[in-house]
């Protein structure tokens, strides 16, 4: 390469330039000398014409002698800058647009549910609850909806794993494939699980026939629509669950208030064409994208055992994540002085005080929407700066921004939970107006449960923080090993203290198990983020 | 292994077939269509996605396709062969563990590090790093042996140490931990073919002396089968354009062209025979390692039954016409075809240039084409006519075969012109020289006076044109038949199947390798 023999005919130093210039154009900073003559030959320029054209004796000669102008400092300057103050910048809250976006599009998620809250308020009836229902009635719902939550909290995290694999990878008809067969398995599993309910009822009478019958009814159409829902939140369809749940919402009102049809049949009429509504969306969404996204592939979807293998822990996430959540209602629910009439009876003042827990966390899921989106560009920015020798800055810089995050989340947290509970509390001087607000003050159960719970959620959101985490890196692992553990802790604590001095005393689980999963995730998280480098490396 | 009454032989090929088309799968197609009934073949076929279709109506001979999707993140070889079932896979993962990882995979892994720095000399090496690698992940899985943290540690370790420390830290040359990210895990990308076990077969061949040939350096370790690189082009000086073309960072480039460097370099070292379809290829081969005594040009063939003289369709029996089948992309040269175009409407104000081909794949370029024809106002004279399925047809509707590209190996739309009577201008770049002989006119590429000039000259001189046209199917049947190009690889698979070769095998001389056989002989 150092000895490049020069021919006879007088080169042009014009034209090299302009060759140099053109090349560097091309490829930037050259590897080699090879990859200079590789690139040379690609643009039409032959060994035959570079004595003529250029002076040189051969056409690596001629490679050799850019090679040598490209590696000048003209031509070598820096296109990343590696500034060490980069890793120090303050990452508390540092773009406040994009939090208020990111908070603002986790909030979106909670839009049907708040539809739902707001006709409950406005009319007295939503898709599944009625204000005056009677404890019975109360009871049989409850445990329709918890087990449709369960039983299709493992297919909701599968669904979303899949269909954005296959749609990252453009091929809608893959996803939609793939959706129609977990939503088969999925709807299949909810029957199969409240008949076995309906037939073990049958055979230990746990409730009277009817009871139980209404709870299978509601428990497969309320399953049914979170498959579906589950579905068009991960296409990001938003707007259509809300369209479909307000619609099913309205047919509840018009069958009640104006056809006077009995309040179940009702429910199960507006239940059902929520349903229907959202395999439409469903299905016009998937027709649309596959007509306008056509793929001239195989359409072969890998061995069934490879999908159980790469969604098995997830699954199981999805299960133990509603377990979880509703455990220490089963465990509150199935006790007290007297006993309970039923093996689960519905507790109003400790469910009040859930639901006015549950107002708080719901107002920080935006805050995890934003702490994920953070992480990931700045995973992928700092990628792109950080050399060797700053890595040690690269996992310091993650461990102060997981802190950061912490403490906004615990920030958000408190906020949100004040807010809840003053927001609520501001309603009691009108309990002697409405009655409805006397009843949900008359115990102080129900303020007790909402601080403990309160508490708990705070855990737990941090818990579900470091899951985010730990699924964007692709170990969903060990979250699940802390949910199982978190979940034992959760039933043993809540089971000994409600049965020990009060049923309420069973939130004592969830804010224990609460703690337990902060905890253990956070362990794992902490050792993750000391060596980011490796833990995004290996996150494929 | 003993020759079977009907020898198989393991055809490998990477973005082609069967799953794409273009001039390797026509090749492949070929080869094993007019080798039916004499010798099987079983196709590894790298690619991208595990959703690719097969193409072609394969021939019976074809006993298996392994489909090797090397950008599928998950468990992919579960895609490779549907016999095993998955538990298979899922008691390589059971078995491996850090011990393993740390005491016999890691050895190897440092000298394929090491060869990595020095991959132009490392050949013989790189082979027997090759093979270990290959046995290890026989037993081991390989996705848990690369991701796992001393794998990263050690990669992360060479490519600091890989650096030219006279480079400044604020240099474009210094590698980023994206470079290392993605540096490993296109490593974990590329050698996936390393996980597939090798099935019963006499030889093996692969259409490129990249990392199709893993299979062939295994099978030549471990069972002593011999093999042979088909260099349709020239796989190295591919990369060495396409990857520098990129925006990847400096590192980056490096570790992959590197990389690159010592799979080819590897692949001629342990090639019994290296078959180029042109001399043009031969200059490259050598300075990346091959030996000259290796090296056979066998060109490519058509079917001159089917590729024969037709009459011009009626509506252009009055107008000259000039046609070239193409896709639409810059390494074609359309530009300096429409200005080619340009100049000779200037002297015939019809005449007609048609360019059969895809506009889809650089659509920019297309579109930048459309706007030159606009511009130049030659939207009477010059046609994207898209793609057409009957290329026979197309050339038959021209006086001439126009090729105009700054970069070529052997193309079959040549050969196929040709061998319907069509006189040529092309460039002279790859291996069209050896293709046209006497029997067309070769120019200068991206010149388009000089190639106006020869293309006006066939048009107007009638005499030398239908001279051409006949010398041209001449010289097709008698060089570039289908029947002479499947008997001379006929005679090499001969050759070869009768050659008697050693298990290089025998030969390893890593500790690290020894050690492992050692290992597997001991404990599986």
């Amino acid at each position: 390469m150092n000895n490049i023999e020069f021919a006879t005919i007088k080169k042009d130093d014009s034209k090299i330039d302009t060759l140099a210039q053109h090349i560097h154009g091309l490829i930037g900073n050259p590897v080699s000398v090879w990859a200079v003559a590789a690139t040379i030959e690609s643009i039409g320029i032959r060994e035959k014409d570079v004595l003529q054209d250029f002076g040189y004796k051969s056409l690596y000669d001629l490679a050799s002698e850019i090679y040598r102008i490209l590696k000048n400092e003209k031509y070598r300057t820096s296109v990343i800058e590696n500034n060490d103050s980069d890793f120090n910048e303050s990452v508390l809250l540092d773009n406040i647009i994009s939090f208020l976006k990111y908070y603002g599009l986790g909030l979106l998620v909670t839009i049907p549910l708040l539809s739902q809250i707001a006709s409950l308020f406005i009319f007295d009836y939503s898709l599944w609850a009625w204000i005056h229902l009677n404890k019975a009635q109360a009871t049989m719902i409850a445990i329709g909806v918890i087990s449709s939550f369960i039983i299709t909290g493992g297919f909701v995290q599968v669904i979303g794993r899949e269909i954005n694999r296959y749609i990252g990878m453009g091929d809608y008809g893959l996803a939609k494939k793939l959706t129609r067969q977990i939503l088969l398995i999925g709807g299949i599993t909810i029957i199969c699980s409240q008949s076995c309910f309906y037939f073990l009822n049958m055979l230990f009478y746990f409730y009277p026939i009817n009871m139980v019958t209404l709870s299978v009814i509601y428990g497969c159409l309320i399953g049914f629509m979170i498959l579906l829902s589950s579905v068009l939140y991960t296409l990001e369809q938003i707007k259509s669950i809300t369209i479909a749940v307000i619609i099913g919402t309205g047919l509840v009102v018009t069958g009640i208030k104006l056809m006077h049809l009995n309040m179940y049949i009702a429910q199960w009429m507006g239940l059902g064409a929520t349903d229907l509504i959202l395999v439409f969306y469903m299905r016009s969404y998937f027709s649309k994208m596959t007509h306008s996204n056509p793929k001239d592939t195989a359409d072969i979807l890998p061995q069934i055992e490879v999908i159980y293998y790469r969604n098995y822990r997830y699954f199981l996430y999805g299960i133990l994540y509603f377990s979880f959540i509703f455990m220490d209602r089963i465990i509150a629910w199935s006790t007290g002085k007297p006993p309970t009439s039923f093996i689960i009876w519905f507790n109003t003042p400790y469910e009040l005080g859930m639901d006015w827990a549950l107002l708080g966390l719901i107002a920080t899921v935006g805050v995890l929407e934003y702490d994920i989106h953070l992480f990931s560009e700045r995973i992928q920015y700092f990628q792109k700066r950080a050399t060797y020798d700053q890595i040690p800055k690269f996992n310091a810089y993650f461990m102060k921004l997981y802190k950061h995050q912490v403490l906004i989340l615990i920030g958000m947290n408190i906020i949100s939970v004040m807010a809840a509970y003053y927001a609520i509390h501001s309603l009691k001087p009108y309990g002697n107006e409405y009655p409805l607000i006397k009843d949900f003050f008359a115990s102080p159960i129900t303020s007790n449960v909402f601080w403990l719970a309160s508490l708990g959620y705070i855990f737990f959101s941090i818990g579900l923080l470091h899951t985010l985490y730990c699924f964007t890196l692709a170990r969903p692992g060990y979250v699940v090993f802390s949910l199982l553990i978190s979940l034992i802790s959760n039933f043993s604590i809540g089971f000994i203290m409600s049965r020990l001095i009060s049923p309420e005393y069973a939130i004592t689980g969830l804010v224990t198990g609460s703690v337990v999963f902060a905890l253990l995730t956070g362990w794992y998280i902490t050792k993750s983020f000391h060596r980011m480098d490796y833990f995004y490396f290996s996150a494929y | 292994m003993d020759v079977a009454e009907r020898p198989t032989v393991l055809l490998a090929t990477e973005g082609s077939y069967p799953y794409k088309g273009g001039g390797v799968s026509t090749w492949a197609q070929m080869l094993c269509e007019e080798l039916n009934g004499q010798i099987d073949f079983i196709i590894f076929a790298l690619s991208n996605s595990s959703q690719d279709k097969i193409r072609y109506n394969l021939p019976s001979n074809i006993k298996a396709v392994y489909n090797i999707p090397l950008w599928v993140t998950e468990d992919t070889v579960v895609y490779y062969n549907a016999e095993p079932p998955f538990s298979y896979y899922l008691k390589r993962k059971l078995r491996t563990t850090r011990n393993d990882i740390d005491n016999l995979f890691r050895p190897i892994f440092k000298d394929f590090i090491e060869c990595l720095k020095d991959p132009v000399t490392k050949s013989v090496e790189s082979g027997q790093v090759i093979y270990g690698l290959w046995k290890y992940f026989q037993y081991y899985d390989y996705k848990m042996t690369l991701s796992h943290i001393s794998t990263w540690d050690h990669f992360k370790q060479f490519l600091f140490e890989y650096t030219d420390k006279t480079i400044t830290s604020s240099s474009t040359e210094t590698p980023h931990l994206l470079d290392m990210t993605y540096g490993m895990r296109w490593l974990y990308h590329f050698m996936m073919p390393i996980v597939a076990s090798i099935p019963q077969i006499n030889l093996s061949m692969s259409t490129l002396a990249g990392f199709p040939v893993i299979p062939s350096i295994v099978a030549k370790f471990e069972y002593g089968i011999p093999y042979m690189v088909i260099d349709h082009g020239v796989f190295i000086r591919e990369r060495l354009i396409n990857i520098s073309n990129t925006n990847f960072s400096y590192s980056a480039k490096k570790i992959l062209l590197d990389m690159a460097t010592l799979i080819t370099g590897t692949a001629y070292h342990y090639a019994d025979r290296i078959l180029p379809v042109s001399g043009f290829n031969k200059n490259w081969e050598i300075t990346f390692g091959a030996e000259a005594n290796k090296i056979e040009v066998i060109p490519n063939g058509v079917d001159t039954q089917y590729f024969v003289p037709g009459p011009k369709p009626k509506e252009l029996n009055n107008t000259k016409t000039v046609v070239a089948v193409s896709h639409i992309f810059p390494l074609k040269d359309i530009e300096t075809m429409i200005k080619v175009c340009e100049i000779v409407s200037g002297k015939i104000h019809d005449v007609q240039f048609i360019v059969y081909g895809s506009l889809d794949i650089d659509p920019d370029y297309t579109r930048k084409c459309q706007a030159l024809i606009k511009r130049l106002h030659i939207e009477e004279n010059f046609k994207l006519a898209g793609y057409h399925a009957n290329p026979r047809e197309t050339y038959n509707e021209g006086d001439i075969y126009l090729m105009t590209s700054i970069s070529e190996g052997v193309p079959y739309t040549l050969l196929e012109a040709m061998s319907c009577g069509k006189p040529v201008v092309a460039t002279d770049v790859g291996g069209i020289s050896e293709i046209l002989k006497d029997n067309g006119i070769l120019c200068k590429p991206r010149d388009p006076n000089n190639i106006a000039e020869a293309v006006l000259l066939l048009l107007v001189d009638d005499a030398m044109r239908n001279e051409m046209s006949v010398n041209s199917r001449a010289n097709v049947i008698k060089e570039f038949s289908k029947e002479h190009f499947v008997q001379h690889y006929k005679n090499i698979f001969q050759e070869l199947l009768q050659k008697k070769t050693q298990k290089d095998k025998i030969k390893i001389t890593l500790p690290s390798v020894n050690y492992l056989l050692r290992h597997i002989n001991e404990q599986h």
